[in-house]
């Protein structure tokens, strides 16, 4: 009997590994992703899509969002008879009031004396009584430029109901009392000689950037035993030389799914696919997993296809999506992220950089927030912002902002996780 | 990392390391030395107050105590703070937000033979003044320099 039970045993068990065998060996290496195998039918992210609690609540479905268009015609001006009589008292009040938008002063230097931390993304407006604006000119302007000065990234503050007619009058009146050049206590005040912030934090000490444990915990799930009883080191046995370029491709267009996917959504359809594990994106252990990745390819220059057929038409789309006014506040990313606009300037105490310097830290702990965010977490926060709502992880949208930035960003060096304000 | 964090903890042996550690987060301060929670001192809402509640009433400006802090905090959630004092017998240092709802901050006991250096994190709610207070041979000093905390573009 035990002779005849080895027998029985011995077969299976070669059989057994076989399968593993096969299994593994039909699976190529991550650079060819289209062959991967992949979970295709399910959301990607936890459905329903609820925004982030502390996040917040309101909803802006009259507006614009990543993923449609909601038609915003630029009002008529209004005509006004003789001066505006409103009260510079209540505009000085509304113009520094941070809960409609961010504030005149996330923008524009104004006040006597000016407001801590001015921006600058818009002209200085501290004389702007002396520039010979009419009172009815000052007032369209405010409540919709867009007649008047088409490609100024202000927002529409009256069309888009963030302030009354009557509270534009106030602001008005408040402006006209803006008489001479604001007067700074110190460099640090004025936007134009405040010092540029540099990142000079060493993002790999995990005293100084929490994000460094995600490292630890990705490494520890790549080996960990999913449902099926195989995990990520069954097959990728190797994983310091197999991953050590792939994170720098990401984000690509993936064919079964038509759409472009980060190594994010990459992970949690794979992880289906092949350990039985539902790493949903947003959750810790996807966090853990993709900032794992991309650790791996940490000095890898950043490598994105910009030449297939089905990338140039992404980065078509998605170079669309950056100058798409989106929100309540009526913005696009190009309003705040290229120079000939925005960028490399102040909105109040915040440095606007390019699109070049966005990509290669993210996921990256964010120290405001005490939380790490990947790029989709980014973009829904840039969305919600500007007040456009925000689209679920997975969106084919955000994959299509994620590479065209992502192309923009093509040379850098991938250093995840990082850390910023 | 874990090894990176053993390694830190092992060799902790000074205990100025340790107060850093304690600073950090990593250690609970009773299990480091057990010094009585000064309520009062940690509850007072001005600076004035918190400084005389905790034994460094009457601290005057000393150019021996080096406090370097950020010109512009990116946000007030974790300020780094460091502070040196020079000052010969210094046998406790302490961090005062002046604009903090609570001032006092944090409140170091320094054994003697500890190098009398702190590097921490801090809270700040808006733009203040940072102060350092040190005791030293029964004298109290202090410096202070002002931190200013972003106000950001977005939103509310």
């Amino acid at each position: 009997m035990p002779a005849k039970k080895s027998h029985l045993v011995l077969p299976v068990f070669l059989l057994g590994t076989l399968i593993v065998l096969s299994a593994c060996a039909t699976r190529p290496e991550p650079g060819k992703t289209k062959m991967a195998p992949l979970e295709l039918e399910k959301p990607a992210f936890a459905s329903p899509w609820v925004r982030y609690k502390g996040w917040p609540s309101e909803m802006w479905s009259d507006y614009s969002t990543v993923a449609a268009v909601v038609p915003s015609i630029p009002a008529e001006p209004i005509k006004i008879e003789g001066p505006i009589t409103g009260d510079p008292k209540k505009g000085e009040k509304l113009a520094y009031d941070r809960s409609r938008g961010g504030s005149c002063i996330a923008c524009h230097i104004m006040g006597k004396p000016v407001p801590p931390l001015p921006g600058n993304a818009g002209p200085d407006l501290s004389d702007y009584a002396s520039w010979g604006r009419s009172d009815e000119f000052i007032l369209n302007y405010i409540y919709d430029h867009r007649k008047i000065k088409p490609d100024s990234i202000m927002q529409p503050w009256g069309a888009h109901k963030l302030f009354s007619v009557d509270e534009i009058k106030d602001i008005v009146a408040f402006l006209k009392t803006q008489k001479s050049p604001a007067e700074f206590k110190d460099n640090l005040e004025n936007p134009k000689t405040r010092p540029i912030p540099v990142e000079t934090r060493d993002n790999f000490d995990p005293f100084l950037n929490e994000a460094m444990a995600a490292v630890d915990k990705g490494k520890e799930l790549f080996g960990k035993e999913g449902a099926s009883k195989k995990s990520c080191a069954s097959c990728h046995t190797n994983p310091e030389q197999t991953f050590r370029t792939w994170a720098a491709s990401m984000p690509r267009h993936e064919s079964r799914l038509n759409k472009v996917i980060g190594v994010e959504e990459f992970v949690t359809r794979h992880a289906r696919a092949t350990t039985g594990d539902d790493y949903l994106l947003q959750s810790g252990g996807n966090l853990a997993l993709s900032i794992y990745l991309r650790y791996l390819s940490n000095g890898q220059p950043i490598n994105v296809d910009t030449t297939s057929a089905e990338h140039k038409q992404a980065i078509k789309r998605g170079t669309e999506l950056l100058g798409r006014k989106i929100g309540q506040l009526h913005m696009a990313c190009v309003d705040c992220h290229t120079t000939e606009r925005g960028a490399n300037k102040w909105v109040r105490g915040q440095w606007l950089g390019e699109f070049r310097g966005q990509i290669d830290h993210f996921p990256t702990f964010r120290t405001s927030r005490s939380e790490i965010w990947d790029i989709t977490k980014r973009f829904q926060w840039c969305n919600v912002s500007v007040r456009a709502n925000e689209l679920q992880p997975g969106a084919p949208g955000y994959g299509d902002l994620e590479l065209t930035i992502t192309a923009l960003n093509n040379g850098m060096k991938l250093s995840v996780p990082g850390i910023r304000h | 990392m874990d090894k990176l964090r053993r390694l830190y903890l092992k060799s902790a042996g000074a205990a100025g390391v340790l107060l850093a550690a304690a600073g950090a987060g990593l250690l609970k301060p009773g299990e480091v030395f057990a010094a009585a929670w000064n309520k009062l001192a940690f509850s007072s809402n001005n600076v004035n107050d918190a400084m005389k509640n905790a034994n460094y009433g009457g601290a005057v400006e000393s150019k021996d105590i080096i406090l370097k802090v950020p010109d512009i905090a990116e946000n007030g959630a974790i300020v780094p703070v460091e502070a040196t004092s020079n000052i010969p017998g210094t046998t406790s240092m302490a961090f005062f937000v002046e604009k903090n709802q609570y001032p006092l901050v944090a409140d170091f006991e320094l054994p003697s033979g500890t190098e009398p250096y702190i590097s921490t994190r801090i809270k700040m709610s808006q733009t203040s003044n940072v102060r350092v207070a040190v005791r030293a041979g029964g004298k109290t000093y202090m410096q202070s320099k002002e931190v200013k905390v972003t106000i950001g573009g977005c939103g509310g």
